[in-house]
């Protein structure tokens, strides 16, 4: 009893290798990539969690959002999700593959689904002009064609920075005509549809960008995997069918430990990069690499050394 | 040591008689098989969706038991009485703590093995075999739970148990704070505030130091060393709670 401040003494003592042990884990905690950024996050229930350390809890009641909002078509709602939960657990590949595809892929198609609806009205319009009249709107009949022209050739033609900035442009000629014509005629549903028209393009020009940007994003977190340097080449060759960054990308893939697929992809984007000898090589690669890849390899490099084409 | 295993028994053996641990427990096994209707997701979803429910439900109700198991493994003793007669046996006080404690111990691994096979059994359910990083995020948990009990019960011998259950709890979010409260003291150039900071960030238990649950449900490995350090922080801290608890006990008037 008499001893007894012996145990205080003992138990203070005891922070001193307390601390230097916290600073060891502080290291290792910062070495294996085991820190966690705060974040205040959108949701009152999500926030509480993340303040009793359930952030994995957080993140998956947030994805679950992002589910919800992606089958009620809100699709802005959910990009801060897509955000936050990248950010609670910025090392779950998941999120950042899933969001860049939900933007480049579905955001992307579900952008233009009112394009034949708009276009109806305009028709149904078009009908009650009188001969005056469509001299008048005839800025708007032309970009209405070349609107429907981009809208072909972003999904024919491709996506690539040279692309995109001609898409653009155009664009921005007509816009910047009907504008005037807007400012003559005041609340004319005709010019406020071929504006709604105008804007299909660009948005898909938009979410298409923002996947790219998003798979980005999640490389730098993500730096020693594949997946996402798989994920944004195939967006880039199958999304954008722009062939020098999906090279560029695929290629970086197949740096880490991967699947035989991203040989087989890699191979078909050197065939439309125009690099042909590295396309016959990439099939020759996995030839060897993977048996079960034998017969279409095979197949392709005869048809690249034949024809100088295989993919279709 | 004999005397102090006859108390932690014996306080085990009061614990089964409680049905709060039971219910509980229920609530954990209920919340961990609850993961399993996640099913609409993809498998790979699916599968991070159950492992997150069911290490979160583990810590949560584990952190239930460990703070209301140790709230009033000293406290009912004092309101019985019981404990004019154990401290009139040849048993010190110092014997009555640490067998406290080892009871809690015993208490939190029965829970801790129950909620642990459930999941186990859930993941096997779903055919995916555990990997040894669930196991390394398992371990961390239960130590924090005993961490977790071994700071309650010090708390238990010098405060009242609602101001117990409030400061517990209060500790066990700040725990999980302290890592961020770094982050911020970091940014900071006064250097009062940063020695205070730095205190603050020694004294107050590091919970974060444990959650290693969230990295490995995707994917990141945790090195033995760091489930070694960690644990070897947990085993110092507990020591330094239990000190305290004997210091606080043996000055106690009962």
């Amino acid at each position: 009893m008499k001893k007894n401040w012996i145990n205080l003494f003992v138990a203070l003592l005891l922070f001193i290798p307390l601390r230097f042990l916290q600073v060891s884990i502080d290291y290792h905690r910062k070495l294996e990539d085991l820190e966690t950024g705060l974040l205040l996050l959108p949701g009152q229930a999500a926030g509480s969690l993340v303040l009793s350390g359930f952030k994995g809890l957080a993140a998956d009641l947030l994805w679950l959002n992002v589910e919800e909002y992606w089958h009620s078509g809100q699709h802005y709602k959910m990009l801060p999700l897509l955000e936050a939960v990248a950010w609670l657990q910025p090392t779950y590949i998941t999120v950042w593959a899933v969001g860049g595809w939900h933007m480049a892929y579905n955001i992307y198609v579900q952008v233009g689904q009112n394009e034949s609806k708009l276009s109806e009205e305009l028709e149904k319009m078009k009908q009650s002009w009188s001969l005056q009249e469509k001299t008048k709107y005839r800025v708007l009949e032309e970009a209405l064609a070349e609107n429907k022209t981009i809208l072909e050739q972003l999904d024919k033609k491709g996506k690539t920075d040279e692309l995109v900035r001609d898409y653009l442009n155009r664009l921005e000629n007509y816009e910047q005509k009907i504008n005037l014509l807007a400012e003559e005629e005041k609340e004319n549903k005709a010019i406020e549809t071929v504006k709604s028209l105008l804007h299909i393009p660009r948005n898909k020009i938009y979410w298409y960008q923002q996947g790219v940007q998003f798979l980005k994003k999640g490389i730098t977190y993500n730096p020693d995997k594949y997946d996402l340097y798989f994920e944004l080449g195939w967006t880039y060759y199958h999304k954008g069918m722009d062939y020098p960054n999906a090279v560029k990308y695929l290629e970086k893939a197949i740096k880490h430990p991967h699947p035989d697929y991203v040989d087989d992809v890699l191979a078909h984007a050197y065939e439309k990069n125009g690099q042909i000898q590295k396309a016959i090589a990439q099939w020759e690669y996995l030839m060897e690499k993977a048996p079960s890849f034998r017969s279409i390899a095979e197949r392709m490099i005869h048809d690249l050394k034949t024809k100088g084409k295989a993919t279709p | 040591m004999r005397k102090a295993w006859v108390i932690a028994l014996n306080t085990f053996k009061e614990s089964l008689r409680k049905r709060t641990l039971y219910i509980v427990l229920v609530f954990g096994l209920v919340v961990i098989g609850a993961s399993k209707f996640f099913s609409f997701l993809t498998a790979q979803e699916e599968l991070k969706m159950i492992q997150d429910v069911s290490f979160s439900a583990i810590e949560f109700f584990g952190a239930l038991i460990a703070i209301f198991g140790a709230l009033g493994a000293i406290s009912s003793e004092i309101e019985k009485r019981t404990i004019y007669t154990l401290l009139s046996k040849p048993i010190t006080r110092y014997h009555f703590v640490i067998g406290k404690f080892i009871g809690q111990i015993l208490i939190l691994l029965v829970n801790f093995i129950l909620l642990c096979l459930f999941f186990i059994g859930l993941l096997l359910f779903k055919k995916f075999t555990p990997h040894i990083e669930i196991f390394k995020a398992l371990f961390l948990i239960f130590a924090e739970l005993l961490l977790i009990s071994s700071i309650t019960l010090a708390l238990a011998t010098f405060t009242s148990d609602a101001f117990n259950i409030i400061f517990s709890f209060f500790l066990y979010i700040v725990g999980h704070l302290t890592s961020y409260g770094r982050q911020l003291m970091e940014r900071t150039e006064n250097i009062i505030l940063k020695g205070l900071g730095d205190m603050l960030y020694t004294i107050v238990p590091n919970y974060e130091n444990f959650a290693i649950r969230d990295k490995v449900v995707v994917g990141v490995p945790v090195s033995w060393q760091y489930v070694g350090k960690t644990f070897s922080y947990g085993v110092i801290y507990i020591a330094i709670a239990i000190l305290i608890a004997i210091y606080y006990f043996q000055k106690r008037e009962v």
